[in-house]
């Protein structure tokens, strides 16, 4: 549906762009390859995830088999969820039920579907918060260390940037757990679930997106500053500087733009570590989200959730980086 | 010539000197934009010294050095008047970039001013401090550098580059001022950016932006390398018109003797007593290196290189851009050829597509119509097609040297390079034949430890001769390799090519402006306006009609 939507939106600015249809019908042809390559890369993916959990010990029958269930048992349930077939059949079903929105049925007999209703928007919202959380805040240390290159604040924010993107997510949270919810009680220590299954107050976002933007934060800044470094030594810039502008001009009109590529492709990056560590935080607290399912499809065995799952996630980091395809193609674009 | 303001400004406080300097320290921020709203009138620190028109800007005994390196100039002077223009020249490496730079107080990195100092509008630009340094900028004194291709912004409309500097950036001015450069704004030049422009347009929109914030003092650094005769007189009479209107000092740091005799009122020449002026090598001792050489590469090649060939043909070209939904031709049926060891110049105007053709002969843009030969074997158009013999032996010297060597790498690394590539030299011997090509173009050895940035912009570009040379092309495409040159230098650069082509029957096809330079050093000419070849034949029968 995605996919779909994003092809019409480029056909129609192909076609405001281009006067001659013949060249909008090439872009959209160009657009449409583009897309075409990124769900074989999914589904090449996918089958990946397929092998490797069939070689993990133990599959979704054992994994799910009730207490003191009989050999007998096992087998019948094996053969109800189609387990006795080869792992590429059961790929090749899996994959071809996909372009209709049918995700198959979990070994506990629940439509996927149905499973990842509730939880997959939470995990994107908050995936997407933590995100502009990262952009802003790395954009903001970013360009605050480059006004002074070699100053005060570009030395303790190098190393500040540099500390936070070493610490995994976990310590981040129980830091945060630490400080805001167990010491000064401002925020609540859990995520209480709302009937629709979102939860039920702003607050409890907070902490899970502080813990998943800090690391990537730093992460970012870091390219951030690093691609201003090397625009301030490209001819135009200097010029800028000799043409006495004032240094906060001559770093968003002149530096920033030509930094875009590295900056955005750096931030698509980042949309993976996110979502993987959302498994984490939303584990942490007890975020209702993709991580507690995920988690869950794993210990299970349980293939067609955690392809589902994958898939998801796939998606989004793949229209993330085609995002960030986009921006490079447009800044360069510019250039002769 | 006498500059209007001061006989209206009558007898200002204080005696010449030291009065001036002190009133103009204290307004320095009003006097900016004072002079910005009437640059004749109504300014304060105007006062008269001996010669008629008040001193802006002096230079006395300046010294910059590397720190433990080389000094970069020596003993320079120069003393700026209002309405005037001075010529500033010298040789290649004398230092009249540093002196032009160092006067709105950007020195290179790692060197230091060791003796002398700068005054500029009263102010001492060595001590200023950074917020005032960046006003004197901003509002004063404007610097247009010798590379303005790569100076301006590659995202920014011209429109918007000439607005951001100005003092009135509405768009009626901005027409206004690119129109006085005499750019053409009538066809979307304004909504372009840099990078569809012609070097000589892009030179004429840097000088656009630096008039834009009304200076009192102009620094230009080679303001006309790579126009056209008309239009390097066309700007000298702008620069005059302007120096006198506007009350403006302006410094031009420039090789072109014509220009010179043109507009400038006085000339300072720099340093000659610094380094020797490069000399060419001899021409005995550079011929008989180049010989094994190329001989060893055509063996290995296996295309030898002795049975004559009909050299490099085009036929037909057609380069098409689109530009904002409107095609432009750039290139419009040219036909061209160069026979093996001749020399082939191409003329024209400013933006008639003289560089789309070396670009297309070179293989960077592919044209979309028309054939290339080599020999009377077809071309491949794209260079990435060509194979390695092919990528050889075409090779072009770009306009812009700056832009195109490598910042990172050391001379010696950028030369040894398509020694490699192409297996010219055995590995032990590479250093030594960096050595020769280096020498052959007239600078020292040492140069092969520094980097592009550390060059000046004659060395660059003779360092930039020096890589084409060292694939032992046999066509050399040469863009505007001599306009960063001095006269004794272009003139040694163009003598060593006319010895390769008698030597290797190298052939030469050389794009310049600089037309006693292609009268007397090609044979055939084509001319080139608005994409087509409009007269073609011996140099003997078309220049004279040019000169």
């Amino acid at each position: 549906m995605n996919e779909a939507a994003i092809r019409r939106a480029g056909a129609a600015a192909e076609a405001t762009a281009a006067p001659a249809p013949r060249r909008a019908l090439a872009a959209a042809g160009r657009a449409g390859l583009v897309l075409a390559q990124r769900a074989l890369l999914l589904s090449v993916l996918l089958a990946v995830v397929f092998a490797a959990i069939e070689l993990l010990p133990g599959d979704a029958a054992t994994a799910t088999s009730e207490r003191g269930e009989s050999a007998a048992g096992t087998a019948a349930r094996r053969h109800l969820l189609g387990l006795d077939r080869p792992v590429w059949e059961r790929f090749g079903d899996w994959m071809t039920a996909l372009p209709t929105g049918d995700l198959g049925t979990s070994a506990r007999g629940e439509r996927v579907t149905g499973l990842l209703a509730a939880p997959f928007p939470n995990t994107l919202l908050l995936g997407a918060t933590a995100f502009a959380v990262t952009l802003v805040t790395a954009l903001a240390l970013g360009c605050w260390g480059a006004l002074r290159p070699g100053g005060a604040v570009d030395r303790i924010l190098g190393l500040a940037c540099g500390i936070a993107l070493a610490l995994p997510e976990f310590v981040v949270s129980v830091g945060l757990l630490l400080a805001l919810s167990l010491w000064t009680g401002w925020l609540p220590p859990v995520t209480l679930t709302a009937p629709d299954g979102s939860p039920a107050s702003w607050t409890m976002l907070v902490m899970p997106v502080l813990a998943l933007a800090v690391p990537q934060a730093g992460w970012n800044a870091r390219i951030v500053r690093g691609a201003l470094a090397d625009q301030a030594d490209a001819p135009h810039v200097t010029a800028a500087r000799l043409d006495g502008l004032s240094p906060r001009r001559v770093l968003l009109r002149h530096a920033l733009p030509g930094a875009w590529p590295a900056i955005a492709t750096g931030a698509a990056t980042s949309t993976g570590m996110l979502l993987g560590g959302a498994v984490v935080v939303e584990t942490l607290f007890n975020y209702p989200g993709l991580g507690t399912v995920l988690s869950g499809a794993v210990a299970d065995r349980d293939t067609p959730v955690i392809a589902a799952v994958v898939a998801c996630t796939g998606a989004v980091i793949s229209l993330v980086l085609l995002g960030a395809d986009l921006v490079r193609a447009r800044t360069l674009g510019a250039r002769p | 010539m006498r500059p209007h303001g001061p006989s209206a400004e009558g007898t200002g406080a204080g005696g010449p000197g030291a009065g001036w300097v002190d009133a103009s320290a204290a307004d320095g921020l009003a006097a900016g934009s004072a002079a910005a709203g009437s640059p004749t009138g109504g300014n304060p620190t105007t006062e008269t010294s001996a010669a008629g028109s008040p001193t802006v800007v002096s230079v006395t005994d300046l010294e910059i050095r590397l720190a433990g390196g080389p000094v970069l100039l020596a003993g320079a002077g120069l003393a700026l008047r209002r309405g005037r223009i001075t010529a500033l020249t010298g040789p290649s490496g004398a230092g009249k970039s540093t002196l032009l730079r160092a006067l709105i107080g950007d020195l290179p990195a790692g060197a230091h001013v060791s003796a002398g100092r700068i005054e500029v509008l009263g102010h001492d630009v060595l001590t200023l401090s950074p917020e005032r340094l960046r006003h004197l900028r901003r509002h004063r004194v404007a610097y247009v550098g010798q590379d303005p291709g790569s100076a301006l912004d590659p995202r920014m409309r011209v429109r918007r580059l000439v607005a951001e500097t100005a003092v009135d950036p509405s768009p009626r001015t901005v027409r206004n001022l690119l129109a006085e450069c005499r750019l053409p704004v009538g066809d979307g030049l304004p909504d372009r950016r840099p990078g569809t422009l012609s070097g000589g347009q892009q030179r004429r929109v840097a000088l656009a932006r630096a008039l834009a914030r009304r200076p009192d003092v102009l620094l230009l650094d080679e303001p006309t390398a790579g126009l056209d005769t008309a239009l390097r007189d066309e700007i000298s009479d702008l620069l005059r018109l302007l120096a006198t209107t506007r009350d403006m000092a302006v410094v031009l740091a420039c090789h072109d003797p014509d220009l010179v005799a043109r507009c400038a009122d006085e000339v300072v020449e720099l340093g000659k007593a610094i380094r020797p002026a490069p000399r060419p090598a001899p021409r005995p001792a550079a011929v008989p290196k180049a010989r094994p050489v190329r001989a060893g590469a055509g063996a290995e090649a296996g295309t030898g290189g002795d049975p004559p060939g009909t050299g490099l043909a085009a036929h037909g070209l057609e380069v098409r851009f689109t530009r904002r939904g409107h095609p432009h031709r750039a290139l419009a049926g040219v036909d061209f050829a160069a026979a093996p060891g001749s020399a082939t110049g191409i003329v024209g105007p400013s933006g008639s597509g003289k560089t789309t053709l070396l670009r297309v002969l070179a293989g960077l843009r592919s044209p979309d119509a028309g054939t290339l030969t080599l020999d009377g074997r077809p071309l491949p158009a794209p260079a990435r097609k060509r194979g390695r013999t092919m990528q050889r032996r075409v090779q072009l010297v770009p306009q812009n040297p700056l832009g195109t060597l490598n910042p990172a790498r050391t001379v010696g690394a950028t030369l040894a390079r398509p020694l490699r590539l192409h297996r010219i030299a055995a590995k032990e011997d590479i250093a030594g034949r960096v050595a020769e090509l280096l020498d052959d173009v007239g600078l020292p050895a040492d140069i092969a430890r520094r980097r592009p940035h550390e060059l000046s912009g004659g060395q660059r570009q003779r360092v930039s001769i020096a890589r084409a040379l060292a694939c032992a092309p046999d066509v050399l495409l040469c863009d505007e390799v001599t306009s960063a040159l001095d006269p004794g230098t272009a003139t040694a650069v163009m003598e060593l090519l006319t010895g390769l082509r008698a030597a290797r029957r190298l052939t030469v096809v050389l794009v310049s402006h600089e037309l006693h330079l292609v009268a007397a050093y090609t044979d055939t000419v084509h001319v080139l306006e608005a994409g087509r070849v409009t007269a073609s034949g011996p140099t003997g029968h078309l220049m004279p009609a040019n000169r």
